[in-house]
């Protein structure tokens, strides 16, 4: 009998597990991959979104089950702390990116240098230059479009972030709304760059060509974009087992502080074990450190669970005066990003905004039957408002604070195990930014697109990025893992994903999540 | 088709960018019940399937003329809200006994400017616009039921220019290749 169940067994099934475990397995090693919910085939999605009362919660057409909750489950996130923090998260074979918005920023040089370069958060313990050929393979794996020659600082200069190579595929185009927009903001010293992500523009591994669906998030129909369940089918091709319904609670640990093995429930509550050389853990930033706490493990800084951070969002929808016309193409294609880097950030957090591409007969119906508009009037006003439909919303780089955390609840799930307690709140940092943005920047917004506004929303939104939590240093006393994403504590034991991030700068996290987990993984197969 | 409800939960970490389009909706039908509820001027019967569907052509207009649809509605507020189907009881009278059989005449009626008569055609409006039907002791985010998804009146006003989401146009690029049709249209008097 073998000595061990698998070389490597991998906790969650979404991209960071799946990218572990195809890469681990081309490597040659045996993976187990356990995860918590059920495998779902995508036009299963499609039809549950095609039936749903509110085609606007991205969370409905996905299982929302007593022993795997997802994000809106009843009563499953404690929060404590001042501001509700309403994380995205699902939970089946593939994870959160099912129902992503499929952008795949990199982080600049000094997102990664925030403490050295403007004495504010933590440095990251490896650098930019570190990352590169990883951010390349990573763009590569996930199938990103995007233009190679813009500068992502939103400086207006030469192209930025440095890349060895090309985007992979090249950048889809605008549709008229983000080409009138550019030239409208460009006029005005607004810089409009061009979202990467992670949609074909052209048939790429297995992945037909976008058709402008217009439905990116929550589920798109032809399997476009990306999501997380297509490494998940690679690695098992390439002979690794996936165990869905495998709810993972407990870490075991052995002699020289190595883990040795990992408990799994079935939805029933039946308890199994398994054993492998190396653990990674990739369950995203709530469950993860869920997991570590319930087992007593990695926590020797007292980090683990800590420095909780998401992008904090706030919005000012309007109308434009000229027809603009969101709706036509996938959701979301630009971004403003004059405030991303700077030396403002000692004092302002950085910012990108972004106006939404969502087709707006949903709003522009529900905002005008509330004004009591009938027909033969509604129709028409419905197509003008639609037309003119603007939601610019902004995130907002949150700093890591140990305050912000998860921790275990008194409260037990329908398995007897913890829920997660969330503390999350803001500080000066943030609550400044937002309120020059709102006092400054929408009103100049307003100005270049003529319109109304119709609400500024201006209380916190966290926009479903978690980050932090297990995050990495190059100091035991104070991070939980190292930039190989080995925990201090126990040599075997991995954590990958943007849990691991010590900054979260105002960029989508998951491609930076990604180009550190491929870096770790490498390395770590030549040590099984 | 089943009745869908919605958690407490759920009603604030609904989808980040959806929230606003929502909360309106809300207030708006959370407003209407409360005059419904201070005002019980409904019919004692229920409007009948053969009314209704008349009822819907002379609120809505033509696009309202389908048959299985109104049926499907009338089903559903059965279900889901009955006491709707006794105020459309009232509104069918009242503009069955004045001859309007419009939209543009209802709206230039005394009729419209009814409170609870002008909350009855809304509410019958959104249902055919969103293709649901909340129940009655709710507000939009409670939760009702589903009628249709691509047959849903909101989309029709757009449909030249946008697709409905989760639906194709067929071609990838189509939506770079619109100027010419937008600007064609923006710029007609
Ligand atoms: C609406 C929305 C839009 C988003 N848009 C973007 C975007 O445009 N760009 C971007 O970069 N990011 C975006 N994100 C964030 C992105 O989805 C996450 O960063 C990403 O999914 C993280 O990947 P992951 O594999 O670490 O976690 P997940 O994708 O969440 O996968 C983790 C997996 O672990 C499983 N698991 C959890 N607990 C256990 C357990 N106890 N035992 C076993 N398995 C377990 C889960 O079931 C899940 O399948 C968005 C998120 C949301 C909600
Ligand atoms: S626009 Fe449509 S085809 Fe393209 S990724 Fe989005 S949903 Fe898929």
């Amino acid at each position: 009998m073998a000595e061990y169940d698998a070389d490597v067994i991998v906790v969650g099934s979404g991209v960071i597990g799946g990218l572990a475990a195809y890469t681990l397995a081309k490597a040659g090693k045996s993976v187990i991959i356990l995860e918590a919910g059920p495998r779902v085939p995508r036009w299963k999605t499609v039809e549950r979104f095609r039936n749903l009362y509110d085609i606007s919660d991205y969370n409905a057409p996905y299982p929302d089950l007593d022993y795997a909750p997802r994000q809106g489950s009843n009563d499953y996130l404690q929060h404590t702390g001042p501001i509700r923090y309403g994380a995205g998260f699902l939970k089946l074979v593939g994870g959160t990116t099912w129902h992503w918005g499929g952008a795949t920023w990199r982080l600049l040089p000094s997102d990664m240098k925030l403490k050295s370069s403007f004495g504010v958060g933590r440095d990251f313990p490896l650098s930019y230059e570190d990352l590169e050929r990883f951010y390349i393979e990573a763009e590569k794996e996930i199938g990103v479009n995007g233009n190679s020659q813009m500068d992502e600082s939103g400086a207006n200069g030469k192209p930025f972030p440095p890349r060895s190579e090309p985007y992979p595929m090249e950048a889809q185009n605008f549709n008229y709304m983000n080409a009138k927009m550019k030239e409208m903001l460009d006029a005005n010293g607004y810089w409009t760059i061009q979202e990467p992500n992670c949609r074909a523009s052209r048939p790429y591994a297995e992945r037909p060509t976008c058709v402008g669906n217009n439905n990116c998030m929550p589920i798109c129909p032809i399997g476009s974009q990306y999501s997380g369940d297509r490494h998940v089918t690679r690695a098992e091709k390439l002979g690794a087992k996936l165990i869905p319904e495998a709810v993972v609670y407990k870490l075991d640990k052995g002699a020289g502080g190595k883990i040795t093995a990992v408990h799994y429930m079935t939805p029933t509550g039946e308890s199994h074990q398994l054993t492998a050389k190396i653990f990674v853990m990739a369950a995203h930033a709530l469950e993860t450190p869920k997991i570590l706490l319930m087992s007593e493990v990695a926590n020797s800084s007292d980090q683990v669970g800590r420095n909780l951070m998401d992008h904090l969002g706030f919005n000012l929808v309007m109308t434009s005066k000229d027809e603009l016309w969101p709706g036509s193409g996938p959701v979301q294609q630009n971004a403003i990003l004059n405030d991303r880097d700077g030396a403002h950030r000692s004092h302002f957090a950085s910012l990108k905004h972004q106006v939404g591409n969502e087709a707006a007969n949903l709003a522009a119906t529900q905002y005008l039957l509330g004004q009591g508009v009938l027909q033969p009037e509604l129709d028409d006003r419905i197509r003008s408002m639609s037309a003119r439909w603007m939601n610019f919303n902004t995130n907002l780089e949150q700093l890591p604070d140990p305050v912000n955390r998860i921790k275990l609840s008194a409260k037990k799930d329908k398995l007897g195990l913890p829920k997660p307690d969330v503390y999350y709140s803001v500080t000066d940092y943030e609550t400044r930014t937002r309120d020059k943005v709102i006092n400054e920047t929408y009103p100049t917004f307003q100005k270049i697109f003529g319109g109304e506004i119709i609400k500024i929303v201006s209380d916190w939104q966290p926009q479903d990025h978690q980050i932090g939590t297990c995050i990495m240093g190059d100091n035991a006393k104070d991070s939980v893992v190292d930039k190989d994403c080995r925990s201090w504590d126990h040599s075997n034991l991995f954590i990958m994903g943007t849990q691991t991030m010590p900054a979260s700068a105002a960029v989508n996290p998951t491609l930076t999540g990604a180009a550190l987990t491929l870096r770790a993984t490498h390395g770590m197969a030549s040590e099984v | 088709m089943a009745t869908q409800k919605v958690g407490a939960e759920d009603r604030s970490a609904i989808s980040r960018r959806a929230f606003l389009s929502v909360a309106m909706a809300a207030s708006f039908l959370a407003g209407t019940q409360n005059l419904f509820a201070q005002q019980q001027t409904g019919s004692e019967t229920p409007v009948s399937a053969d009314d209704l569907h008349a009822l819907s052509i002379a609120v809505i207009g033509k696009t309202a003329d389908d048959r299985p649809l109104s049926d499907a509605f009338h089903k559903a507020f059965g279900e889901a809200n009955p006491s709707f189907l006794l105020r459309a009881s009232a509104l069918s009278a009242q503009m069955k006994a004045a001859g309007l059989t419009t939209p543009a005449a209802f709206s230039a009626s005394p009729l419209a400017k009814d409170p609870v008569l002008h909350a009855t055609a809304i509410g019958l409006t959104a249902a055919w616009y969103l293709g649901h039907v909340a129940h009655d002791d709710h507000d939009d985010h409670g939760g009702g039921q589903v009628v249709a998804y691509e047959k849903a009146l909101m989309w029709a006003p757009t449909a030249d220019v946008t697709v409905i989401p989760s639906y194709s146009r067929g071609a990838p690029n189509y939506w770079a290749e619109q100027t010419a049709q937008i600007e064609a249209h923006s710029k007609a008097p």
